[in-house]
């Protein structure tokens, strides 16, 4: 099956579902009103289809291997690494530096399970769905530029240097 | 200020003590937590086997998300724990209560033994390790903060940071030998409970070490002092000065923190996997490397920070975060993966573009085309 390529999304004339290569239309069916078994069936006759138009139309079917720069790649991933690990090496202690002893554990590990459990745990479902709704693979890169650009702006205007800080003065 | 001379002093070996057995107990609260994700799909069919595959996958994923749901809720009521009772209770209560939950999870009944009672408590067992886990990061974090001399609080703490990647292998590592060792088909009926009942082990050892630990220094001064908060949440987020610093908190750092971490540890998988189209050895090899890599940096730059200041090195990871991004999303002419997503593929869509031609209605609610990268989620998220 042909992954990851990008698709326009636009209204359908006659109201029905199509998937257009090119200028070949493959309808796509609800499949409402039949049993599981054939709706199985109706999904993979249609996959079947898009794959066949899209080959035709000259899509490879998967990454090649032999042509993938691995070590660009690497060291792309390692600058996410280098970054995810500059953010969070200090964390800790920042976090730990801006509030008083006497509510630090409330006061912190609140923000920080909001952050970590909501921002950063519903994002792999988010970026799915914004690259279903668009049809870019990357329009899911969105959801983690847009608030890594809020952190940026509110630190740089906001955020006090803690660093060496003595907790009894916090 | 003559009182702030006063360091508790600290030796070198108690110190790696509490980092330690701090850290222990959050690497192996994260192992608890990968081994759910990892094992998300064999759960789906031992559990929701009433349901159709892909629903089944879908709960399995939503249980996964429920785990997340729970933790600020647990960071309340173990935040009160900990700022009225003390540091050393709210972490002993989130370990013991995350390990019980785990170790659980691998005696239930099957959907096959106990029909829908089986998922039910499955998802309570889910919240629990959710809630535990809330109050476990900041216990953690805290006891060693607190322990640690004011110019090496960074460094410090970096080894709890790093803990997440400890956690992460050790699932990986378990879950890759208990396959390989009884093979494919036993595994999915009855060898995904090995990584949860070998969570008893490191329960014991977590609970063990934690309980030699003294009190934190500055959690035992204030409460010499008797300046304990009688309301920690009406203290933290009614007072105007103290709210502020929470906002800051979540707005300034953990916002970044929450979107860069997840992109670079999960969200990359899914990209390379199903976007990109890379095999998913390929990918989990990635992983580990990139895991592997990420373990000493934490470490290296808390250490960073305590000479450069949290600051600069936090929004630095911020910015080279955006700086990679961009990278990828502009960077035509290097593109390391010239696949079905890359260059060739792009000079094909602009002479045959792919379209998808729907009622608005449903271009929303359901991507019809099942080349569409999105539509099944990934096996490894």
């Amino acid at each position: 099956m042909t992954k990851g390529i990008n698709f326009l999304t636009r209204r359908s004339l006659d109201g029905r579902t199509y998937v257009i290569v090119g200028t070949e239309r493959v309808p796509i069916s609800g499949g409402e009103g039949l049993a599981a078994p054939d709706v199985k069936a109706l999904k993979a006759k249609t996959a079947d289809a898009i794959s066949t138009e899209l080959q035709e139309a000259g899509y490879p079917k998967s990454a090649n291997p032999k042509r993938a720069n691995i070590t660009l790649l690497i060291v792309i991933l390692l600058g996410f690494v280098v970054a995810a690990t500059a953010l969070y090496g200090p964390q800790a202690a920042a976090l730990v530096e801006m509030f008083p002893t006497r509510i630090r554990y409330t006061a912190m590990s609140f923000p920080y399970h909001v952050g970590t459990g909501w921002v950063g745990g519903f994002l792999p479902v988010t970026s799915f769905a914004l690259v279903a709704v668009t049809g870019n693979i990357f329009s899911g890169l969105w959801y983690a530029v847009v608030f890594t650009a809020i952190s940026v702006i509110v630190a740089l205007l906001f955020l006090k240097e803690t660093s060496g800080r003595h907790l009894q003065q916090v | 200020m003559a009182t702030v001379a006063e360091q508790p002093q600290i030796r070198p070996w108690s110190m790696a003590r509490v980092i330690i057995a701090s850290s222990a107990g959050t690497t192996f609260e994260w192992y608890d937590f990968f081994i759910f994700g990892s094992l998300a799909p064999v759960i789906s069919k031992v559990f929701f086997a009433g349901l159709d595959p892909t629903p089944a996958l879908i709960a399995a994923l939503a249980l996964f998300a429920a785990g997340f749901a729970f933790r600020p809720l647990g960071a309340l009521i173990f935040g009160v724990v900990g700022d009225k009772l003390g540091r050393k209770g709210a972490f002993l209560i989130t370990v013991s209560l995350m390990g019980a939950a785990t170790f659980l999870i691998g005696f239930l009944p099957t959907y096959a033994q106990a029909g829908s009672t089986a998922a039910a408590l499955l998802i309570i067992l889910r919240i629990l390790q959710g809630i535990a886990l809330g109050g476990e990061y900041g216990g953690a974090a805290i006891y060693v903060a607190e322990h640690a001399r004011h110019d090496k609080r960074g460094a410090a703490t970096g080894w709890i940071q790093s803990s997440a990647s400890f956690g992460l292998l050790a699932a990986l590592l378990v879950i890759v030998a208990t396959r390989t060792a009884i093979g494919e088909d036993a595994f999915a009926v009855w060898g995904w409970r090995i990584p949860f009942l070998v969570s008893a082990a490191l329960l014991a050892i977590s609970v063990w070490m934690r309980a030699k630990l003294a009190e934190s220094p500055e959690f035992a001064r204030i409460r010499a002092e008797d300046d304990l908060a009688h309301a920690p949440l009406r203290e933290s987020f009614g007072k105007w000065r103290n709210l502020k610093r929470v906002l800051i908190a979540f707005f300034g750092i953990m916002c970044a923190q929450g979107a860069v971490w997840y992109f670079t540890f999960f969200y990359m998988q899914v990209f390379l996997e199903k976007s990109l189209g890379l095999p998913s050895q390929t990918k989990d090899l990635l992983l580990i490397v990139m895991t592997v890599a990420s373990a000493p940096l934490y470490v290296y730059f808390g250490w960073l920070s305590d000479r450069l200041g949290r600051k600069p090195v936090m929004i630095g990871g911020m910015l080279l975060a955006l700086s990679c991004i961009f990278r990828r999303r502009t960077g035509s002419r290097q593109r390391p993966i010239p696949s079905s997503s890359r260059r060739s593929s792009a000079r094909r869509f602009s002479s045959t573009p792919v379209q998808v031609a729907a009622r608005s209605s449903s271009i929303r609610s359901e991507p019809p085309s099942s080349s569409a990268p999105a539509t099944s989620p990934s096996r490894h998220w």
